[in-house]
C-alpha cells in the first residue's frame, strides 16, 4: 500500500517539485497551499506524513501543527516542518515536543524520502510504545510528557550541531533532556534501543 | 588714588583748614568740610566722598563716633578717626563702627597720607570682595543644580536655593547643620558612602541616583583637590532625568529599527531558500520545462539579493546613529527572553 503524504506550503514551486519528485519515489501526495486548507483538508483524508511549511499567512506552521495536535482524528499523524527558517530554542521549547522531524531548505529532495521513511517508522514505534502505556493504565498526561520529551530528545539530538551558534552553545539544554527522558523512560518500564539501532535484545523490562 | 575725595568733619576751623590745605598738596580734593555731626550726616551723603576724615571729639549732639556708626549703615564710605591722646577711652566705642583707621593727633603728613591711601585700598578690595560673593551667589541659584559645600566634618558651609528647596529650609537655617542629619529625607542613604570615599581616598566620586520618577547625577568634589588636604567639599545634584528620557527614546527607536530590519532579514531568508529549494527540486527532474524554471527561479534570487543590499544600507545607517548617540552599554538584548523561560 502506497504511503500518503500531505504537503503543506504558501509557494505553488515548491508544492510543484516536491510532489514530482515525491511521486516518482512512490508515495501518493496531497498538497495545500495554507495552513486553514491543510486542517480542512485533514478532515476528509488521513495521510501517513504531513510535510508541514513555517512561514505561512495567515496561519502559520506552529498554529497549524498545534491545531493537528489537538483534534483526536489527526493527533497521532507525523509532522515533519519543512523551512528556511533556522529554528530558535524557543520553538524548540514551545514546539519541540510535537514535532517529529525538522527539515531545513533547500535540501536534496532523495534526502527528504529518507526522512519522511524513518519519520514514519519512529512514529509507528512510538505509537506502539503509547498503546502500551495507555493498556497498562498511565494517565494521558503521563504519555504526553513521554511523547514530547522523546520528539524533542530527538529533535535537539539532530539539530544541535547544526544550530548550537544560535542557542548560545547550551550543551545543557540538549544533556537536561536526556536525562530526562532517561529517568522517565526507566520510571515507566520503556526498552530503549541501543545506539546502532538494534532493539535491545534481552530486554529490561519489555513494556 | 590720589585724586580721590576726602570730606572733612572737625569742629575747629583753623584745624581743618589745616587738613584741607595738607590734603590738597597731596593731591586729594576735598569734597567738603561740616563742624557738627549734624551736618556732616545732611551733607556726606550729597557729595558722596571716596572717604571721611573724622575727628571724635564733635561739638553739638552727634559725637564723631555716632557719626561714622550713620555713615557705615547708610552709605559704605570709609571713615578714618582723628583722635587725640585723651581720647583714648573712645577707642573702644568707635572699634564698634569698624573704622579704616585712626590717626593719632599730633600727626605729620606723610603718615596722613598712607593711612588714606591704606583706607581707600582696603575699601576698595573689600567692595571687590563683596562684588565676588555677590555675583557667586547669584549664579550658584540661576543654575538649576542644587549646590552644597561642606567642611571636612560634613558641616554645611554654604549652599544655593535649589539645594536648600531641596532640604526644605532656609539657607540661614542650615548652614552650621551635620549633612548626615538629613540622611534620609534631603538626600539618600547611598550618599553617605559616597562622601566617605570622597574625603578618605580624596578624589571626586560621581554616580547617578533616581528618586521617584526623576533620576540625578550627583557629583561629590573634594575642594581643593591638589595635594589633598581638603578644605571644602562641594557635593552637586544635577536633574538628567530629560536626557535619560531622551536617550530611552532613543534606544528604543534603534532597537525597534533593528527589529524591523531583522523582521525583513528573516524574511528574505526565507524567500530566498525557497527559490533555492525550487532549484535544486527542477534539477533533480532534469527536463526542458525544469531548466527555463531554473532560470526563472535565479532571477528571483537576484532579486532579493539586491533588496537585501538595500537593506544593509539602511541598517548601516541606524547602526550609526545609535553609535553615536547611545555608546555607553546597556545596548538591549531584545534576544533575552530566550533564555528566561524555564523548562516547559
Amino acid at each position: 500500500m502506497p504511503r500518503t503524504l500531505l504537503l503543506v506550503d504558501d509557494d505553488p514551486p515548491i508544492l510543484d517539485t516536491f510532489s514530482r519528485f515525491l511521486e516518482k519515489e512512490g508515495f501518493t501526495i496531497y498538497t495545500a497551499d495554507s495552513g486553514e486548507k491543510c486542517i480542512s483538508l485533514l478532515g476528509t483524508i488521513s495521510p501517513d506524513l504531513i510535510l508541514l511549511d513555517i512561514m505561512m499567512e495567515p496561519m502559520d506552521g506552529w498554529e497549524t501543527l498545534l491545531s493537528i495536535r489537538d483534534s483526536p482524528k489527526t493527533r497521532a499523524i507525523p509532522v515533519m516542518m519543512v523551512t528556511a527558517k533556522p529554528p530558535t530554542r524557543d520553538e524548540i521549547q514551545n514546539y519541540g515536543g510535537e514535532v517529529d522531524d525538522y527539515l531545513m531548505k533547500p535540501l536534496d529532495p532523495r534526502k527528504i524520502s529518507a526522512s519522511v521513511r524513518e519519520a514514519i517508522d519512529a512514529n509507528e514505534q512510538m505509537l506502539i510504545t503509547v498503546e502500551k502505556l495507555r493498556a497498562r493504565g498511565v494517565d494521558a498526561d503521563r504519555v504526553h510528557e513521554y511523547t514530547s520529551l522523546l520528539r524533542r530528545v530527538r529533535l535537539t539530538q539532530k539539530l544541535f550541531g547544526r544550530f548550537r551558534h544560535i542557542w548560545n552553545a547550551d550543551i545543557h539544554f540538549l544533556g537536561q533532556q536526556e536525562s530526562r527522558l532517561a529517568r522517565l523512560n526507566e520510571e515507566l518500564g520503556i526498552t530503549v534501543p541501543s545506539p546502532d539501532g538494534d532493539q535491545d535484545p534481552g530486554g529490561k523490562q519489555p513494556v | 588714588m590720589s585724586d580721590a575725595s576726602i570730606f572733612i568733619v572737625e569742629d575747629e576751623l583753623i584745624v581743618a583748614d589745616d587738613i584741607r590745605l595738607t590734603l590738597e598738596n597731596l593731591g586729594y580734593t576735598v569734597a567738603g568740610i561740616a563742624q557738627t555731626g549734624e551736618t556732616a550726616v545732611r551733607q556726606v551723603p550729597e557729595h558722596i566722598p571716596d572717604l571721611v576724615l573724622m575727628d571724635i571729639q564733635l561739638a553739638g549732639t552727634m559725637d564723631g563716633i555716632e557719626t561714622a556708626e550713620w555713615i557705615r549703615t547708610h552709605l559704605s564710605i570709609p571713615v578714618i578717626f582723628l583722635t587725640a591722646h585723651s581720647d583714648d577711652i573712645n577707642l573702644d566705642r568707635a572699634k564698634v563702627t569698624e573704622p579704616y583707621g585712626y590717626l593719632i593727633k599730633p600727626y605729620d603728613e606723610r603718615e596722613l597720607h598712607s593711612v588714606i591711601e591704606m583706607a581707600l585700598y582696603k575699601h576698595l578690595m573689600e567692595k571687590k570682595t563683596r562684588e565676588d560673593a555677590w555675583t557667586i551667589r547669584a549664579l550658584a541659584n540661576a543654575i538649576p543644580d542644587a549646590i552644597l559645600l561642606l567642611d571636612p566634618e560634613q558641616r554645611i558651609i554654604s549652599l544655593n536655593e535649589s539645594m536648600a528647596q531641596r532640604l526644605g529650609q532656609s539657607p540661614a537655617a542650615l548652614t552650621g547643620s551635620d549633612i548626615r542629619a538629613h540622611i534620609p529625607g534631603g538626600f539618600p542613604a547611598g550618599i553617605r558612602e559616597h562622601l566617605e570615599e570622597a574625603i578618605h581616598q580624596c578624589r571626586t566620586v560621581q554616580y547617578e541616583e533616581r528618586e521617584g520618577d526623576r533620576w540625578f547625577e550627583v557629583v561629590l568634589s573634594p575642594l581643593p583637590a591638589p595635594g589633598c588636604s581638603i578644605s571644602r567639599i562641594m557635593i552637586q545634584y544635577h536633574d538628567i532625568t530629560d536626557i535619560r528620557i531622551l536617550e530611552q527614546r532613543i534606544h528604543e527607536q534603534g532597537i525597534a529599527q533593528i527589529d524591523r530590519n531583522m523582521e525583513q532579514f528573516q524574511i528574505l531568508n526565507d524567500k530566498i531558500r525557497n527559490p533555492l529549494q525550487v532549484i535544486m527540486g527542477y534539477a533533480s527532474l532534469d527536463s526542458e520545462e525544469s531548466k527555463s524554471k531554473i532560470v526563472e527561479q535565479v532571477m528571483v534570487i537576484d532579486n532579493l539579493v539586491t533588496r537585501l543590499d538595500h537593506g544593509w544600507v539602511e541598517s548601516e545607517k541606524v547602526r550609526r546613529f545609535l553609535y553615536r548617540h547611545y555608546r555607553h552599554g546597556n545596548a538591549g538584548e531584545p534576544d533575552a527572553q530566550t533564555d528566561k523561560k524555564g523548562e516547559d
